[in-house]
Formats: structure tokens, sequence, C-alpha cells
């Protein structure tokens, strides 16, 4: 099989994935018979139900006298052109909320900057702690590598916040940016304002860093192991080369595959964590959007944001994918 | 071998295996110290209500007090404790009469016969006895029963509460029993908390909900009652004045004035002032159960669909693993919390989501080892005496299998664990059911994480339970995989 058509076949396969996430999403919210989301919403909150001509309105508003047939396709409408329909909330469109509060970006930034910084963490100390197998060094790393896994995402960040923000108030302990950034005239200078936005970053990427460098470490660790036990270690011993030399450009070569490959699958889990870290620090992103919906049970919100985050870790996995399918040289693409 | 004898020694058998592998795990330090983590808090969790002496959630002090070890610090100067100013408040003894004073004027007071009543009581209290006011002449009379108290802390309670029980003899409309409750600041200032007419005879009185200055609108300043009346450490004086009109009678039982403190025990309180301690210790046995429950549905339903595919193969394999594909990419936590939205928040159907979303990874790792072992010479061998599949599975495979299930048991509960906290923390476990994440949710909703005290020992307390869990786990790993053996 040619790249070409590995390609292919994995382009659609995504595409299928996409369509399924849709079907799933329209089904949790609407598959339970007799009513629409929208309609149970209006009956279910006493506030609107009793004004007829609140509920004449906004059953127009979110569609919930059309038929089920109708309802799906101007659903399915609203997905794939990303207008996700409108807030029950507030009867605001989500898109417009999600692009002018800069959501989707807040996300990916949390997101980028954590991921990167743990990949970078994860795989030097994995190398550091496979070179000194069973010293004091590789214990310490893999103990605390291991601890990540037991520690909740959400604790960690409210321990951040009592140590770093309320105690020795180095770090705002919430929030995205200061109100005073959309004034106008009342912004800081270029330089002043991305001083401040770091600061505000630093809390929420420290705790998702936390949640996540521990599975490199490890991963790392273990595929060191592996190649440092092939043969052709021994002979790169035997030439008389550094230690450096073996480490980096014999065996690290070898095992930055598997760790290249895993960044990207582990964004899903990445992403949980996102979810719960926004939550703590009032990050203004999907997660904290999310958080904000199930509050009020504000059913567009939730599957839109569903949508998106599926969306996102379905791109992941199409990215590590075609990664692996180039970058591996051994794979036939079957 | 008869059948019973078989089945004693395969129990013995299996016994012997278990304390084997405990034994193994105990050699090992790291193991060592999970599994004892791991039964300390088992204990915590069956014992919770033997080492506390209060039930969950029930109230015990003010809401939010800090823990009392703050007193000994500057910054707790102004922290109260609990305080009750009557000692006697059911009337037990006449002992309960003669503690309280009596004042009035000396006319009024001549015509005023006080007695301890053992019979009449308010019987919805805990009353036993009651204080008896007579009052046989005609013309009005006014007598107070007093209980002077010293209010010893510096700062205010969190709230108080007063409470008293009377009963009006021989009032009626035209002449009723003015009854007026009151605390007293020694110094001239007098808080009355409640000041009415009893005009039906024969009927207790409980007046309600005497937690605030009679007047002062709830929230029409920013000082509370509490703040305004305890402003001082002194005397004050907690009354209750009867002013009699013609010959009447009057019971007075449970009279109580109960103090709530803005500090209390090991750990303070939470919003609603239950005992931290104690939510902390009831919540360990539910977190572990969920976490555990999920985790071993999800492996048996990773085992059952793993054993399928590498058994069956073809068209079964192929189906199972797409579908295993799906449930792999399909973002877990923001699925759980939209599903326990939309079905409901009780622990089983989250036990459930959790388990439905937590099979993957252990399925393939079983069809890969079923794929190996279907291969190996022994199987063949099984195969070629005659043994059908069910044979193979129960008998060869299945305890090839067992290893890798300890490990992927042990290693899956931190992440049930973590998930159920999760959410329980975002407000969506079971509202039934006492959790670490619950409390966690209810600090992060009032406090948005302030009090350390608070935040830190369920979370520790789920870091530490998952901990031994990844700790058992790792090191069943490397006893049943020789791979991670170092090479010789």
């Amino acid at each position: 099989m040619t790249l070409r058509s590995f390609l292919l076949r994995r382009i659609l396969y995504t595409v299928l994935l996409i369509f399924l996430v849709i079907i799933v999403n329209w089904l949790i919210f609407e598959g339970i018979p007799g009513q629409s989301g929208a309609a149970a919403f209006l009956t279910n909150n006493p506030r609107i139900a009793q004004n007829k001509q609140a509920v004449a309105n906004l059953c127009a508003l979110w569609k919930c006298n059309q038929s089920r047939t109708d309802q799906f396709l101007s659903y399915l409408h609203n997905m794939l052109t990303f207008q996700f329909g409108v807030s029950f909330q507030n009867g605001q469109s989500i898109s417009t909320n999600i692009i002018q509060q800069q959501r989707l970006t807040n996300t990916l930034l949390l997101l980028g900057s954590s991921t990167i910084i743990a990949i970078i963490i994860g795989v030097v100390l994995g190398i550091i702690a496979s070179a000194r197998r069973d010293s004091l060094v590789d214990k310490a790393t893999v103990s605390a590598s291991l601890s990540t896994f037991a520690l909740p995402t959400f604790w960690i960040g409210e321990v951040l916040i009592l140590v770093l923000a309320i105690g020795l108030q180095w770090f705002p302990s919430g929030g995205t940016v200061p109100v005073t950034f959309s004034i106008p005239g009342q912004a800081p200078p270029l330089l002043n304002q991305i001083i401040i936005r770091i600061q505000y970053l630093f809390l929420p990427a420290l705790t998702l860093t936390l949640f996540t460098y521990g599975g490199f470490v490890l991963l790392t660790r273990a595929t060191m192991l592996e190649a440092l036990n092939e043969d052709y270690i021994v002979t790169a011993k035997a030439k008389g080369l550094s230690r450096r030399t073996i480490l980096f450009h014999h065996a690290f070569k070898n095992a930055s595959l598997p760790v290249v490959t895993s960044s990207a699958l582990a964004f899903g889990g990445i992403l949980a964590g996102a979810i719960i870290t926004e939550t703590v620090f009032a990050w203004n992103g999907l997660g904290f959007y999310l958080f904000q919906a199930v509050q009020v049970k504000d059913f567009p919100v939730m599957q839109a944001m569903f949508y998106l985050i599926s969306l996102t870790v379905i791109a992941a996995n199409f990215i590590a994918d075609v990664l692996y399918g180039i970058i591996d040289p051994r794979i036939r693409y079957e | 071998m008869s059948d019973q004898a078989y089945l004693k020694s395969y129990w013995r058998f299996q016994l012997h295996r278990i304390t084997g592998l405990l034994r193994a795990l105990m050699k090992n330090r790291m193991s060592a110290i999970g599994l004892i983590i791991l039964i300390l808090s088992g204990v915590v969790a069956v014992a919770a209500p033997l080492l506390t002496p209060y039930k969950d959630l029930q109230q015990v002090s003010g809401p939010s007090a800090q823990p009392d070890w703050v007193t000994s610090f500057p910054d707790g100067y102004y922290l109260s404790k609990n305080f009750v100013v009557v000692k006697d408040s059911s009337f037990s003894s006449p002992g309960a009469v003669q503690a309280l004073v009596l004042t009035g004027s000396q006319l009024d007071l001549s015509s005023v016969a006080v007695s301890y009543d053992a019979g009449r009581t308010d019987t919805s209290t805990h009353g036993i006895g009651s204080m008896q006011l007579s009052h046989p002449t005609q013309g009005i009379a006014t007598a107070v029963v007093n209980q002077s108290f010293l209010y010893p802390y510096r700062g205010p309670p969190a709230s108080f509460l007063a409470t008293a029980s009377i009963l009006a003899m021989g009032a009626s409309t035209d002449h009723p029993v003015h009854v007026r409750i009151f605390i007293y600041q020694s110094g001239g200032l007098d808080f009355p908390l409640f000041d009415e007419n009893i005009t039906q005879s024969g009927n207790w009185t409980r007046p309600a909900n005497l937690d605030s200055i009679l007047g002062l609108p709830r929230g029409a300043t920013s000082l509370t009652s509490p703040t305004i009346i305890f402003s001082a450490v002194q005397q004050y004086t907690y009354g209750i004045e009867i002013r009699f009109d013609g010959p009447q009678r009057v019971d007075i039982t449970n009279l109580q004035l109960t103090l709530l403190g803005t500090s209390w025990g090991l750990l303070g309180t939470d919003a609603a002032g239950s005992d931290l301690l104690t939510r902390d210790l009831y919540g360990t046995g539910p977190s572990m159960l969920v976490g555990l429950t999920a985790a071993l549905l999800g492996i048996g339903v990773g085992l059952i669909i793993g054993l399928l595919a590498g058994l069956l193969g073809g068209l079964v394999d192929q189906v199972l693993m797409r579908i295993t594909d799906l449930f792999l990419t399909i973002p877990f936590l923001p699925l759980a919390i939209i599903l326990v939205v939309v079905l409901t928040a009780s622990a089983l159907v989250i036990i459930a989501i959790i388990a439905f979303f937590s099979w993957m990874g252990f399925a393939r790792v079983i069809r890969s080892q079923v794929l190996t072992l279907r291969e190996r010479p022994f199987i063949e061998a099984a195969r070629a005496a005659g043994a059908g599949n069910g044979r193979i599975l129960s008998r060869h495979l299945f305890p090839n299998l067992i290893g890798l299930t300890y490990v992927n048991l042990a290693l899956s509960v931190p992440g049930a664990i973590l998930t159920y906290a999760a959410l329980a923390f975002l407000g969506l476990g079971d509202p039934t059911v006492e959790s670490w994440g619950r409390i966690l949710n209810d600090n992060f909703i009032v406090t948005g994480t302030a009090d350390w005290w608070w935040v830190i020992p369920p979370g520790f307390a789920i870091a530490i339970v998952s901990l031994s869990f990844v700790l058992i786990g790792y090191s069943l790993d490397e006893m049943f995989n020789p791979k991670l053996r170092r090479r010789q």
C-alpha cells in the first residue's frame, strides 16, 4: 500500500469518526423519545414555564416544535458550519461567544504550552533515569512520575493556588486576563500585556504539566531501557564512543518514535486534565465553558463543547497516525 | 480423588496462592508501602462510625469554622468556641431552678412563688421537669428569670440560638401573659429576641428561630446580630421576662442559649457547620468503593472482549478492535460529564459510565496475549489431546492471564478513583453519597480554595489511596512480567 492510499484511508476513517461523534452527540441529548431537549428545558424551568409567550418565543428560537428530522438537519447544519445554535442560558449564539471570548485560543494556548513543557521535561528526565538505572536519581524520578498518576489534577491546582497565589501572592489565583485589558485606553503596553498574560497562564500551565509529564518520563525511560539493551549499543560501547553519543545518537534516536506518536495519542487524556484545570483556575476556555454550561444544564453549549473537544482529539489522533506513517521507515501502511 | 477432597485441596491451593502473593508483595518495599496504606484505608472506611463521635453532615459548630489550633497562633485571637449558657436546660433536678436568678421589683416578687415541677414539661423537647412561677393574686406583676455568664472570647460567635418553652395557665386574650426573651450586655445594652403576649392557656409556646435581634432586618447591615451583641469579653445576662396579669401560672423549660463558635476541632467545619474530619473519614469508603467497583467492571468487560477477539479471530476480532479504537478516540471525561448530566448523578450510573469507558486498554492487552498464547505448544498439545475451546480457555489460557489481570486491575483503580473524584469535584457526584471529591466541591463552591485544612486532607487521601494501587500494580507487573527484570 502506498502512502497516498494509506492517507486516504485515514482521512475516510476520520470523517466517519466525526460523523459518528455528531450522531452520538445528538442521541445523548435528543434521543429520549417524546420531548426534545429544548422543550424539556422549558417545561422543567418553572420561571419560564409560567409565561406562555416566553415559552412560545423560546420554542421558536430553539426549534422545539419542529419535527425530529428537521431538528436533526438543523443540528447537523449547525455542527458542520460551526455555528452550534443558541445557548439555553442567555439566548446568545454559541459560536459568537466562543470567538468573542477567545475560548478556543485560550484552551489551545494552555494545552499547547503545558504539553510542550511536559514533553521536554519528560524526555530529559526519562533519558537521565534510563542512563543511571537503579540509581537514586532513577528511583526518585520514577516515584515522582508514578505519583502523578495518583494525584488529582484539580487538587494539584488548588494546592498551587494555596501556596503560590494565596500564600506567597506571586501569581493571580484565577482568570485569564485582568479586566483592565478590555477597557479601551486602559490596556498596558504590549510587552507588559505579554508578561501579565504569562503570569495568568503560569499556574494553570504548571498544573497541567505536573499532570502530564509523568507519563512521558516513564515512556521515555521504558523505550530507552529497551534500546539500551540492544546489541548495537554494546557495539557502540565497544567502539569506545562517549556516553553522551551513545545515549542521544544511538539509543534516543530509536526510542523517540513511540514518544512522538504517544504525545499525540495522549492528547485526549491531557484534554480531560485541561477541563478540570480550566475549572479550578476559571481559565476562560472550552472546558470552563462546559463546566459553566453543566451548572445550568445548558444543553446546546454542552453539545457544542463535546463536539469541539472531540474534534480536537480526533485531529490529534489523525496527526499521530500520519506522523507515524511518515517517520517510521518500517511501517508498511497496512 | 473424591469431589469434596478435590475441592478442599483446590481451595487450600488458592489460599496458598493468595498468601504467597501477599508475602511476595510484602518483600518489595514499594508494594509493601502500598499494601499497608491500602489496609489502613480499608480499616478507616469500615470503622469510620467508630472513629468519630459525630454523624456525617451533623452540624457541630458554626459554618466554615477554623480549626481549634488556629487560636494558639496570633491570627486566631478573634476566634470563639461553642458556648452553652444554661447548664441544665432540660430541668432534670431542682438544682436547675436554683441556678437561675429571679429578679424584679420587691413588690412584684413578693406575689410570685417559684418552685420546681418534676412532672410537667415540654415533651417535644428534651425536657424532664420545669421551673414554675405562680402568681395567685389579682393585678400585674413582672418577674425576670436570669442566667448571667461571662463571654470569654475576643471575637463574636458565628451564630447563636436561644430556645425556651413556655406554658401559661390562666392566660386569655383579655389577660395575657407577656413574655420577653432578651440578652443583656452589662453596661446597659438590652437586645430583645422575642417580645409577645401569650393569650392561650395550657399550650406550650416554643418561639422558633431566636437567632437575631428583634426588629433588626436580616442583611440590613453588614454587622450580624452575634457581632453586635457579643462585641467584648464581659458579663452578659440571658433572661426571660414574664408579666402576669391576674392569677396565672407559668412553666418554663428547655431554656437555653447556644453560641456556635468560629473554631472547631482538628480540621474545622464546612459551610453547613459539620465536622470536616468526620466527613473526611466517612468519605473514605465510598471514594474507594466506587473506584474499585468501576475498575473491576471495566476489567471484566475488557477480559471478555479481549478473549473473544483473540480466540475467535476473523470478523469478530476485526469488529471488536474497531470498536475498541473508537472508544479510545472519544474523549472520556467530557462524555462522562455530559452523560451524568443527562442521565442521573447516582453512584451506580457513574460506576457504569466509568466502567463503560475503561476496558479498552485491557482488552487490547488480553487480545495480544491470547494471540501469542494460542500458538504455544502447550495449547497445541491440549488441543491434540482433545480439549475443547471451553477447557482450553479455563484451564490453559486463563491461568496464564491471571497475572496480567491483577496488574491491570491494580493499575486501573487509581484512574477510576480519580475520575469519580473529578466528577464529584465538578459537582456531578452522587449527592446522597459522601466522598472526598464532594468535600472538595463544597469548598470550591463556597470559598474557592482558601481554607487549606479543608482542601488538603481529602485531596491527600485521594492521592495516597490511588498511589497505593499504583505501587502495588507496578510491583505486580515486575513480578509477573519477566521482560521488566534486569538483564543478568
